[in-house]
C-alpha cells in the first residue's frame, strides 16, 4: 500500500478525485482525515500544517493501518522557493532547519520530476530568507523521521510544488488548488510508478507452505532448533525447484514418518537432507 | 535485478562538501556528466541511514564520494585466508561493489548497498608506511569491494602497484571477478602484486554473480596477468554448492588448466562458502528468494558453513583436482589454514 500524506485537502483534492477515493468515516482512534476505497493501492491522509501534526499523522497511521516495511510513504504538498510557481520537485535532500539534521530518501525509481533540496521550517519562510536553489516546507523532515522508524528510505518519496516565493500572504486556498491541479498529472505518474514497482517486489517474494512444514515438524517430533532446520531446508528446496514432496511422501508410505520419537525424527531429517541436497 | 523503472547505477552521486574541489573527485564526476549531484556533510549521513534495503539499492546503485577518517588499514579477520602470512592486513579504499553476487557478505556487513569511493588514498599510504617501518606487510587491497572493476573511475590499481614497487617489504593482493585485461597489460608488472581471480563454474557465475565477468573472461584475464609478469592466484573460494557440483567444478578445473599453466601460478586457494551468522541473518531478510542464502547451512561457532561432510567432499574434491596441475604446497585450503 502507498500512503500519501498531505498537509491540506486543497493539495490533494485532484489526486483524491483521480484515484476515486472516498472519505473514511471518522474514528476516535485516528483523528486525521483519510481518503481510500476498497480496491485502490493508494490511501491519502490529511495531516494539517506543521511538523508535529505531520509526525503524529504518520505514526498514528502506522499503528492504525498496520503500516510496515513493505508499504511506502509519500509526502505531497506545496513549498516556497525562488522558482516559477507550479514547478514540481522531487526532494533528494531534506534538512530540518532547527537542528540542521539532513535526511536522504533513496532516489531509485525513475521519474521525470526535477530534483531539489528542501528545508523544513517551523514557520512559513519569508521572501528575503529564501536561499538560492532551496525549497521550504513545514512537514517533510518530520514525515521522514516518523516514517523511518518503520520504513526504509527506499520506501519514501517527497514531491513538492512551488506555491509561493515567500510572499505567502497573497496565497489563497483556490490558488493552491489550481497550482496542485496543474501538477496532478506528473504526481499521479510518480505515485503509480511507486505502486507498480512495489507491486512487482511483493509478487517476487515466495511464500513457504507453512501448513506442510508444520505438519512435517510435528510428525518428526522436532525440537525448536530442528524445526528451524526443517523450515530452512524446505525453503531452500522450494527455491531450487526440487520436488521434495514426492520423496517425503515416500517416507510417509514406508512408515518412517510419522517418526516414533525425536531421535527417529532426526534420523529421518538426515535422510531427507542426504537424499535431496 | 535492474528494471526499466529504476535509474541506472550512479545516476545519483553524493559528494562530501569538504572535498568538492578535490581533483580526484572532479575526475570521477567527469565520468557522469548527467548525474544528479547531492552535496553532503559526511558519507555516513547517507551510508548509515537506518532501514536501508541493500537489495533495492542495487537496482539503482548510488555513488558516494568521501574522505576516509580514522583507521584505514585493518588486521585480517578469522574467516579471511592469510596464505601463511604473519602480518596479514586488509584495507578498503572503496566500500561495496558494482557487481552483485547474491552471496556477497557485504550485503550482510554494510547497512547500505550504495558504493563509496574514498579519495584520500595518500593517507592510506601514509598509515601503511607507518606499519612498514615496524614489519613486513601482506595487504589485501580489494577486500570489501572490487577495485579492478571500478578502476576506470579511480585509477587506484596503478597507484597501488606503484606504491608497492617502492616498498620492498610490502606485498599486496588485488582480488577481482573482473575480466579486464588492460590493467595487467598497461601497468608494469611487480612480483609483489598478486593478481587474484575468484573463479566459479559457469552455473554459479551466471546464476549468482550478477554483472561480474563470465568464467571464461576471468580465466582469460588471469592468463593475461600471468603473461604480463604478475604473480597470479586463483581462488576457488567460495565454492558454491549446486546439485551437480562435482561435474561443475571438474569442468571448471579442466577449463582453467587448459588455458593456464598450473606450474606458473603463484598459488591457489580452495574454500567452500562460509559467512558470519549475523551477516547471513540480515541477508536472509533481504533476499528471501535467493536459494544460495537460504541453503540450510550449519552454524559452527557463529559462522554458517556447509554441513561438515559436504564441506569436506567439496573442498577435498577440488584440492585433489587442482593438485593434478599445481604442486600441493601451493594449494591453500581455508579450513586448515595450512598448505
Ligand atoms: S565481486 Fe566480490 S565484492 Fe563484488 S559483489 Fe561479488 S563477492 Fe561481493
Amino acid at each position: 500500500m502507498v500512503y500519501v500524506f498531505c498537509a491540506f485537502y486543497g493539495e490533494c483534492s485532484d489526486l483524491i478525485k483521480h484515484y476515486n477515493l472516498k472519505k473514511r468515516q471518522s474514528d476516535k482512534h485516528y483523528r486525521f482525515d483519510v481518503f481510500e476505497n476498497e480496491v485502490s493501492p493508494v490511501k491519502i491522509i490529511i495531516t494539517g500544517q506543521g511538523a508535529v501534526l505531520a509526525a503524529s499523522a504518520v505514526s498514528g497511521a502506522v499503528s492504525y493501518f498496520g503500516i510496515d516495511g513493505k508499504d511506502a510513504i509519500i509526502n505531497i504538498g506545496t513549498c516556497a522557493g525562488n522558482y516559477e510557481l507550479g514547478s514540481v520537485f522531487l526532494c533528494n535532500k531534506i534538512t530540518e532547519y532547527v537542528t540542521g539534521r539532513t535526511f536522504y530518501p533513496d532516489m531509485l525509481i525513475k521519474s521525470s520530476i526535477r530534483e531539489g533540496e528542501i528545508v523544513t521550517v517551523s514557520v512559513p519562510v519569508k521572501e528575503n530568507d529564501i536561499a538560492l536553489g532551496k525549497l521550504y516546507d513545514m512537514e517533510a523532515s518530520a514525515i521522514y523521521q516518523a516514517a523511518n522508524i518503520y520504513v526504509g528510505p527506499h520506501k519514501m518519496g517527497f514531491v513538492k510544488v512551488v506555491s509561493d516565493n515567500g510572499n505567502y500572504d497573497n496565497l489563497t486556498p483556490d490558488m493552491v488548488k489550481t497550482i496542485m491541479a496543474d501538477a496532478t498529472g506528473v504526481i499521479v505518474q510518480y505515485v503509480d510508478d511507486f505502486v507498480e514497482v512495489e507491486g512487482k517486489v511483493e509478487v517476487l517474494s515466495s511464500s513457504l507452505d507453512a501448513t506442510y512444514v508444520n505438519q512435517l515438524c510435528a510428525d518428526l517430533h522436532c525440537s525448536k532448533s530442528m524445526e528451524n532446520q526443517v523450515e530452512q531446508l524446505i525453503k531452500y528446496l522450494s527455491l531450487e525447484g526440487t520436488d521434495y514432496k514426492t520423496y517425503i511422501d515416500g517416507l510417509y508410505q514406508e512408515g518412517k514418518i510419522p517418526a516414533h520419537d525425536k531421535k527417529n525424527g532426526k534420523v529421518c531429517l538426515d535422510e531427507i537432507k542426504g537424499a535431496l541436497l | 535485478m535492474k528494471s526499466k523503472e529504476h535509474y541506472s547505477s550512479f545516476s545519483h552521486i553524493y559528494v562530501e562538501e569538504k572535498i568538492r574541489e578535490n581533483p580526484r573527485v572532479k575526475r570521477i564526476l567527469e565520468h557522469f556528466p548527467n548525474s544528479n549531484r547531492i552535496y553532503i556533510n559526511h558519507y555516513k549521513d547517507v551510508f548509515n541511514r537506518s532501514k536501508q534495503s541493500v537489495v533495492a539499492q542495487h537496482n539503482s546503485q548510488a555513488l558516494i564520494i568521501a574522505e576516509k577518517t580514522g583507521a584505514k588499514i585493518y588486521e585480517g579477520a578469522p574467516v579471511c585466508q592469510s596464505f601463511g602470512n604473519e602480518h596479514f592486513y586488509y584495507t578498503s579504499c572503496m566500500m561495496n561493489c558494482i557487481f552483485d553476487c547474491e552471496y556477497c557478505y557485504l550485503k550482510g556487513m554494510y547497512p547500505s548497498g550504495n558504493m563509496v569511493i574514498f579519495v584520500n588514498l595518500e593517507e592510506y599510504f601514509a598509515e601503511l608506511e607507518g606499519l612498514l617501518k615496524k614489519h613486513p606487510v601482506y595487504l589485501c587491497v580489494s577486500y570489501d569491494a572490487d577495485l579492478v572493476a571500478c578502476d576506470s573511475l579511480t585509477d587506484y590499481i596503478r597507484e597501488w602497484i606503484e606504491f608497492t614497487r617502492k616498498h620492498h617489504n610490502l606485498t599486496i593482493e588485488i582480488r577481482t571477478k573482473s575480466g579486464r585485461c588492460d590493467l595487467w597489460e598497461n601497468n608494469d608488472s611487480c612480483d609483489k602484486v598478486i593478481a587474484a581471480f575468484t573463479i566459479s563454474p559457469d552455473v554459479v557465475s551466471s546464476r549468482y554473480e550478477h554483472f561480474a565477468a563470465t568464467t571464461a573472461e576471468r580465466i582469460k584475464a588471469a592468463k593475461c596477468a600471468m603473461d604480463n609478469g604478475f604473480p597470479v592466484r586463483l581462488c576457488f573460494d567460495p565454492m558454491i554448492y549446486c546439485r551437480d557440483w562435482k561435474h561443475a567444478y571438474e569442468k571448471l578445473c579442466n577449463d582453467v588448466f587448459e588455458k593456464i599453466d598450473g606450474a606458473k601460478l603463484w598459488d591457489v586457494s580452495v574454500g567452500s562458502f562460509r559467512i558470519s551468522q549475523d551477516y547471513l541473518k540480515k541477508m536472509r531478510r533481504e533476499e528471501p528468494d535467493s536459494a544460495i542464502v537460504n541453503f540450510p547451512y550449519d552454524n559452527v561457532g557463529g559462522y554458517y558453513q556447509y554441513p561438515k561432510g559436504l564441506q569436506e567432499d567439496m573442498e577435498g574434491f577440488m584440492v585433489e583436482k587442482v593438485a593434478q596441475y599445481i604442486s600441493p604446497d601451493k594449494i591453500f585450503r581455508w579450513e586448515t589454514q595450512s598448505k
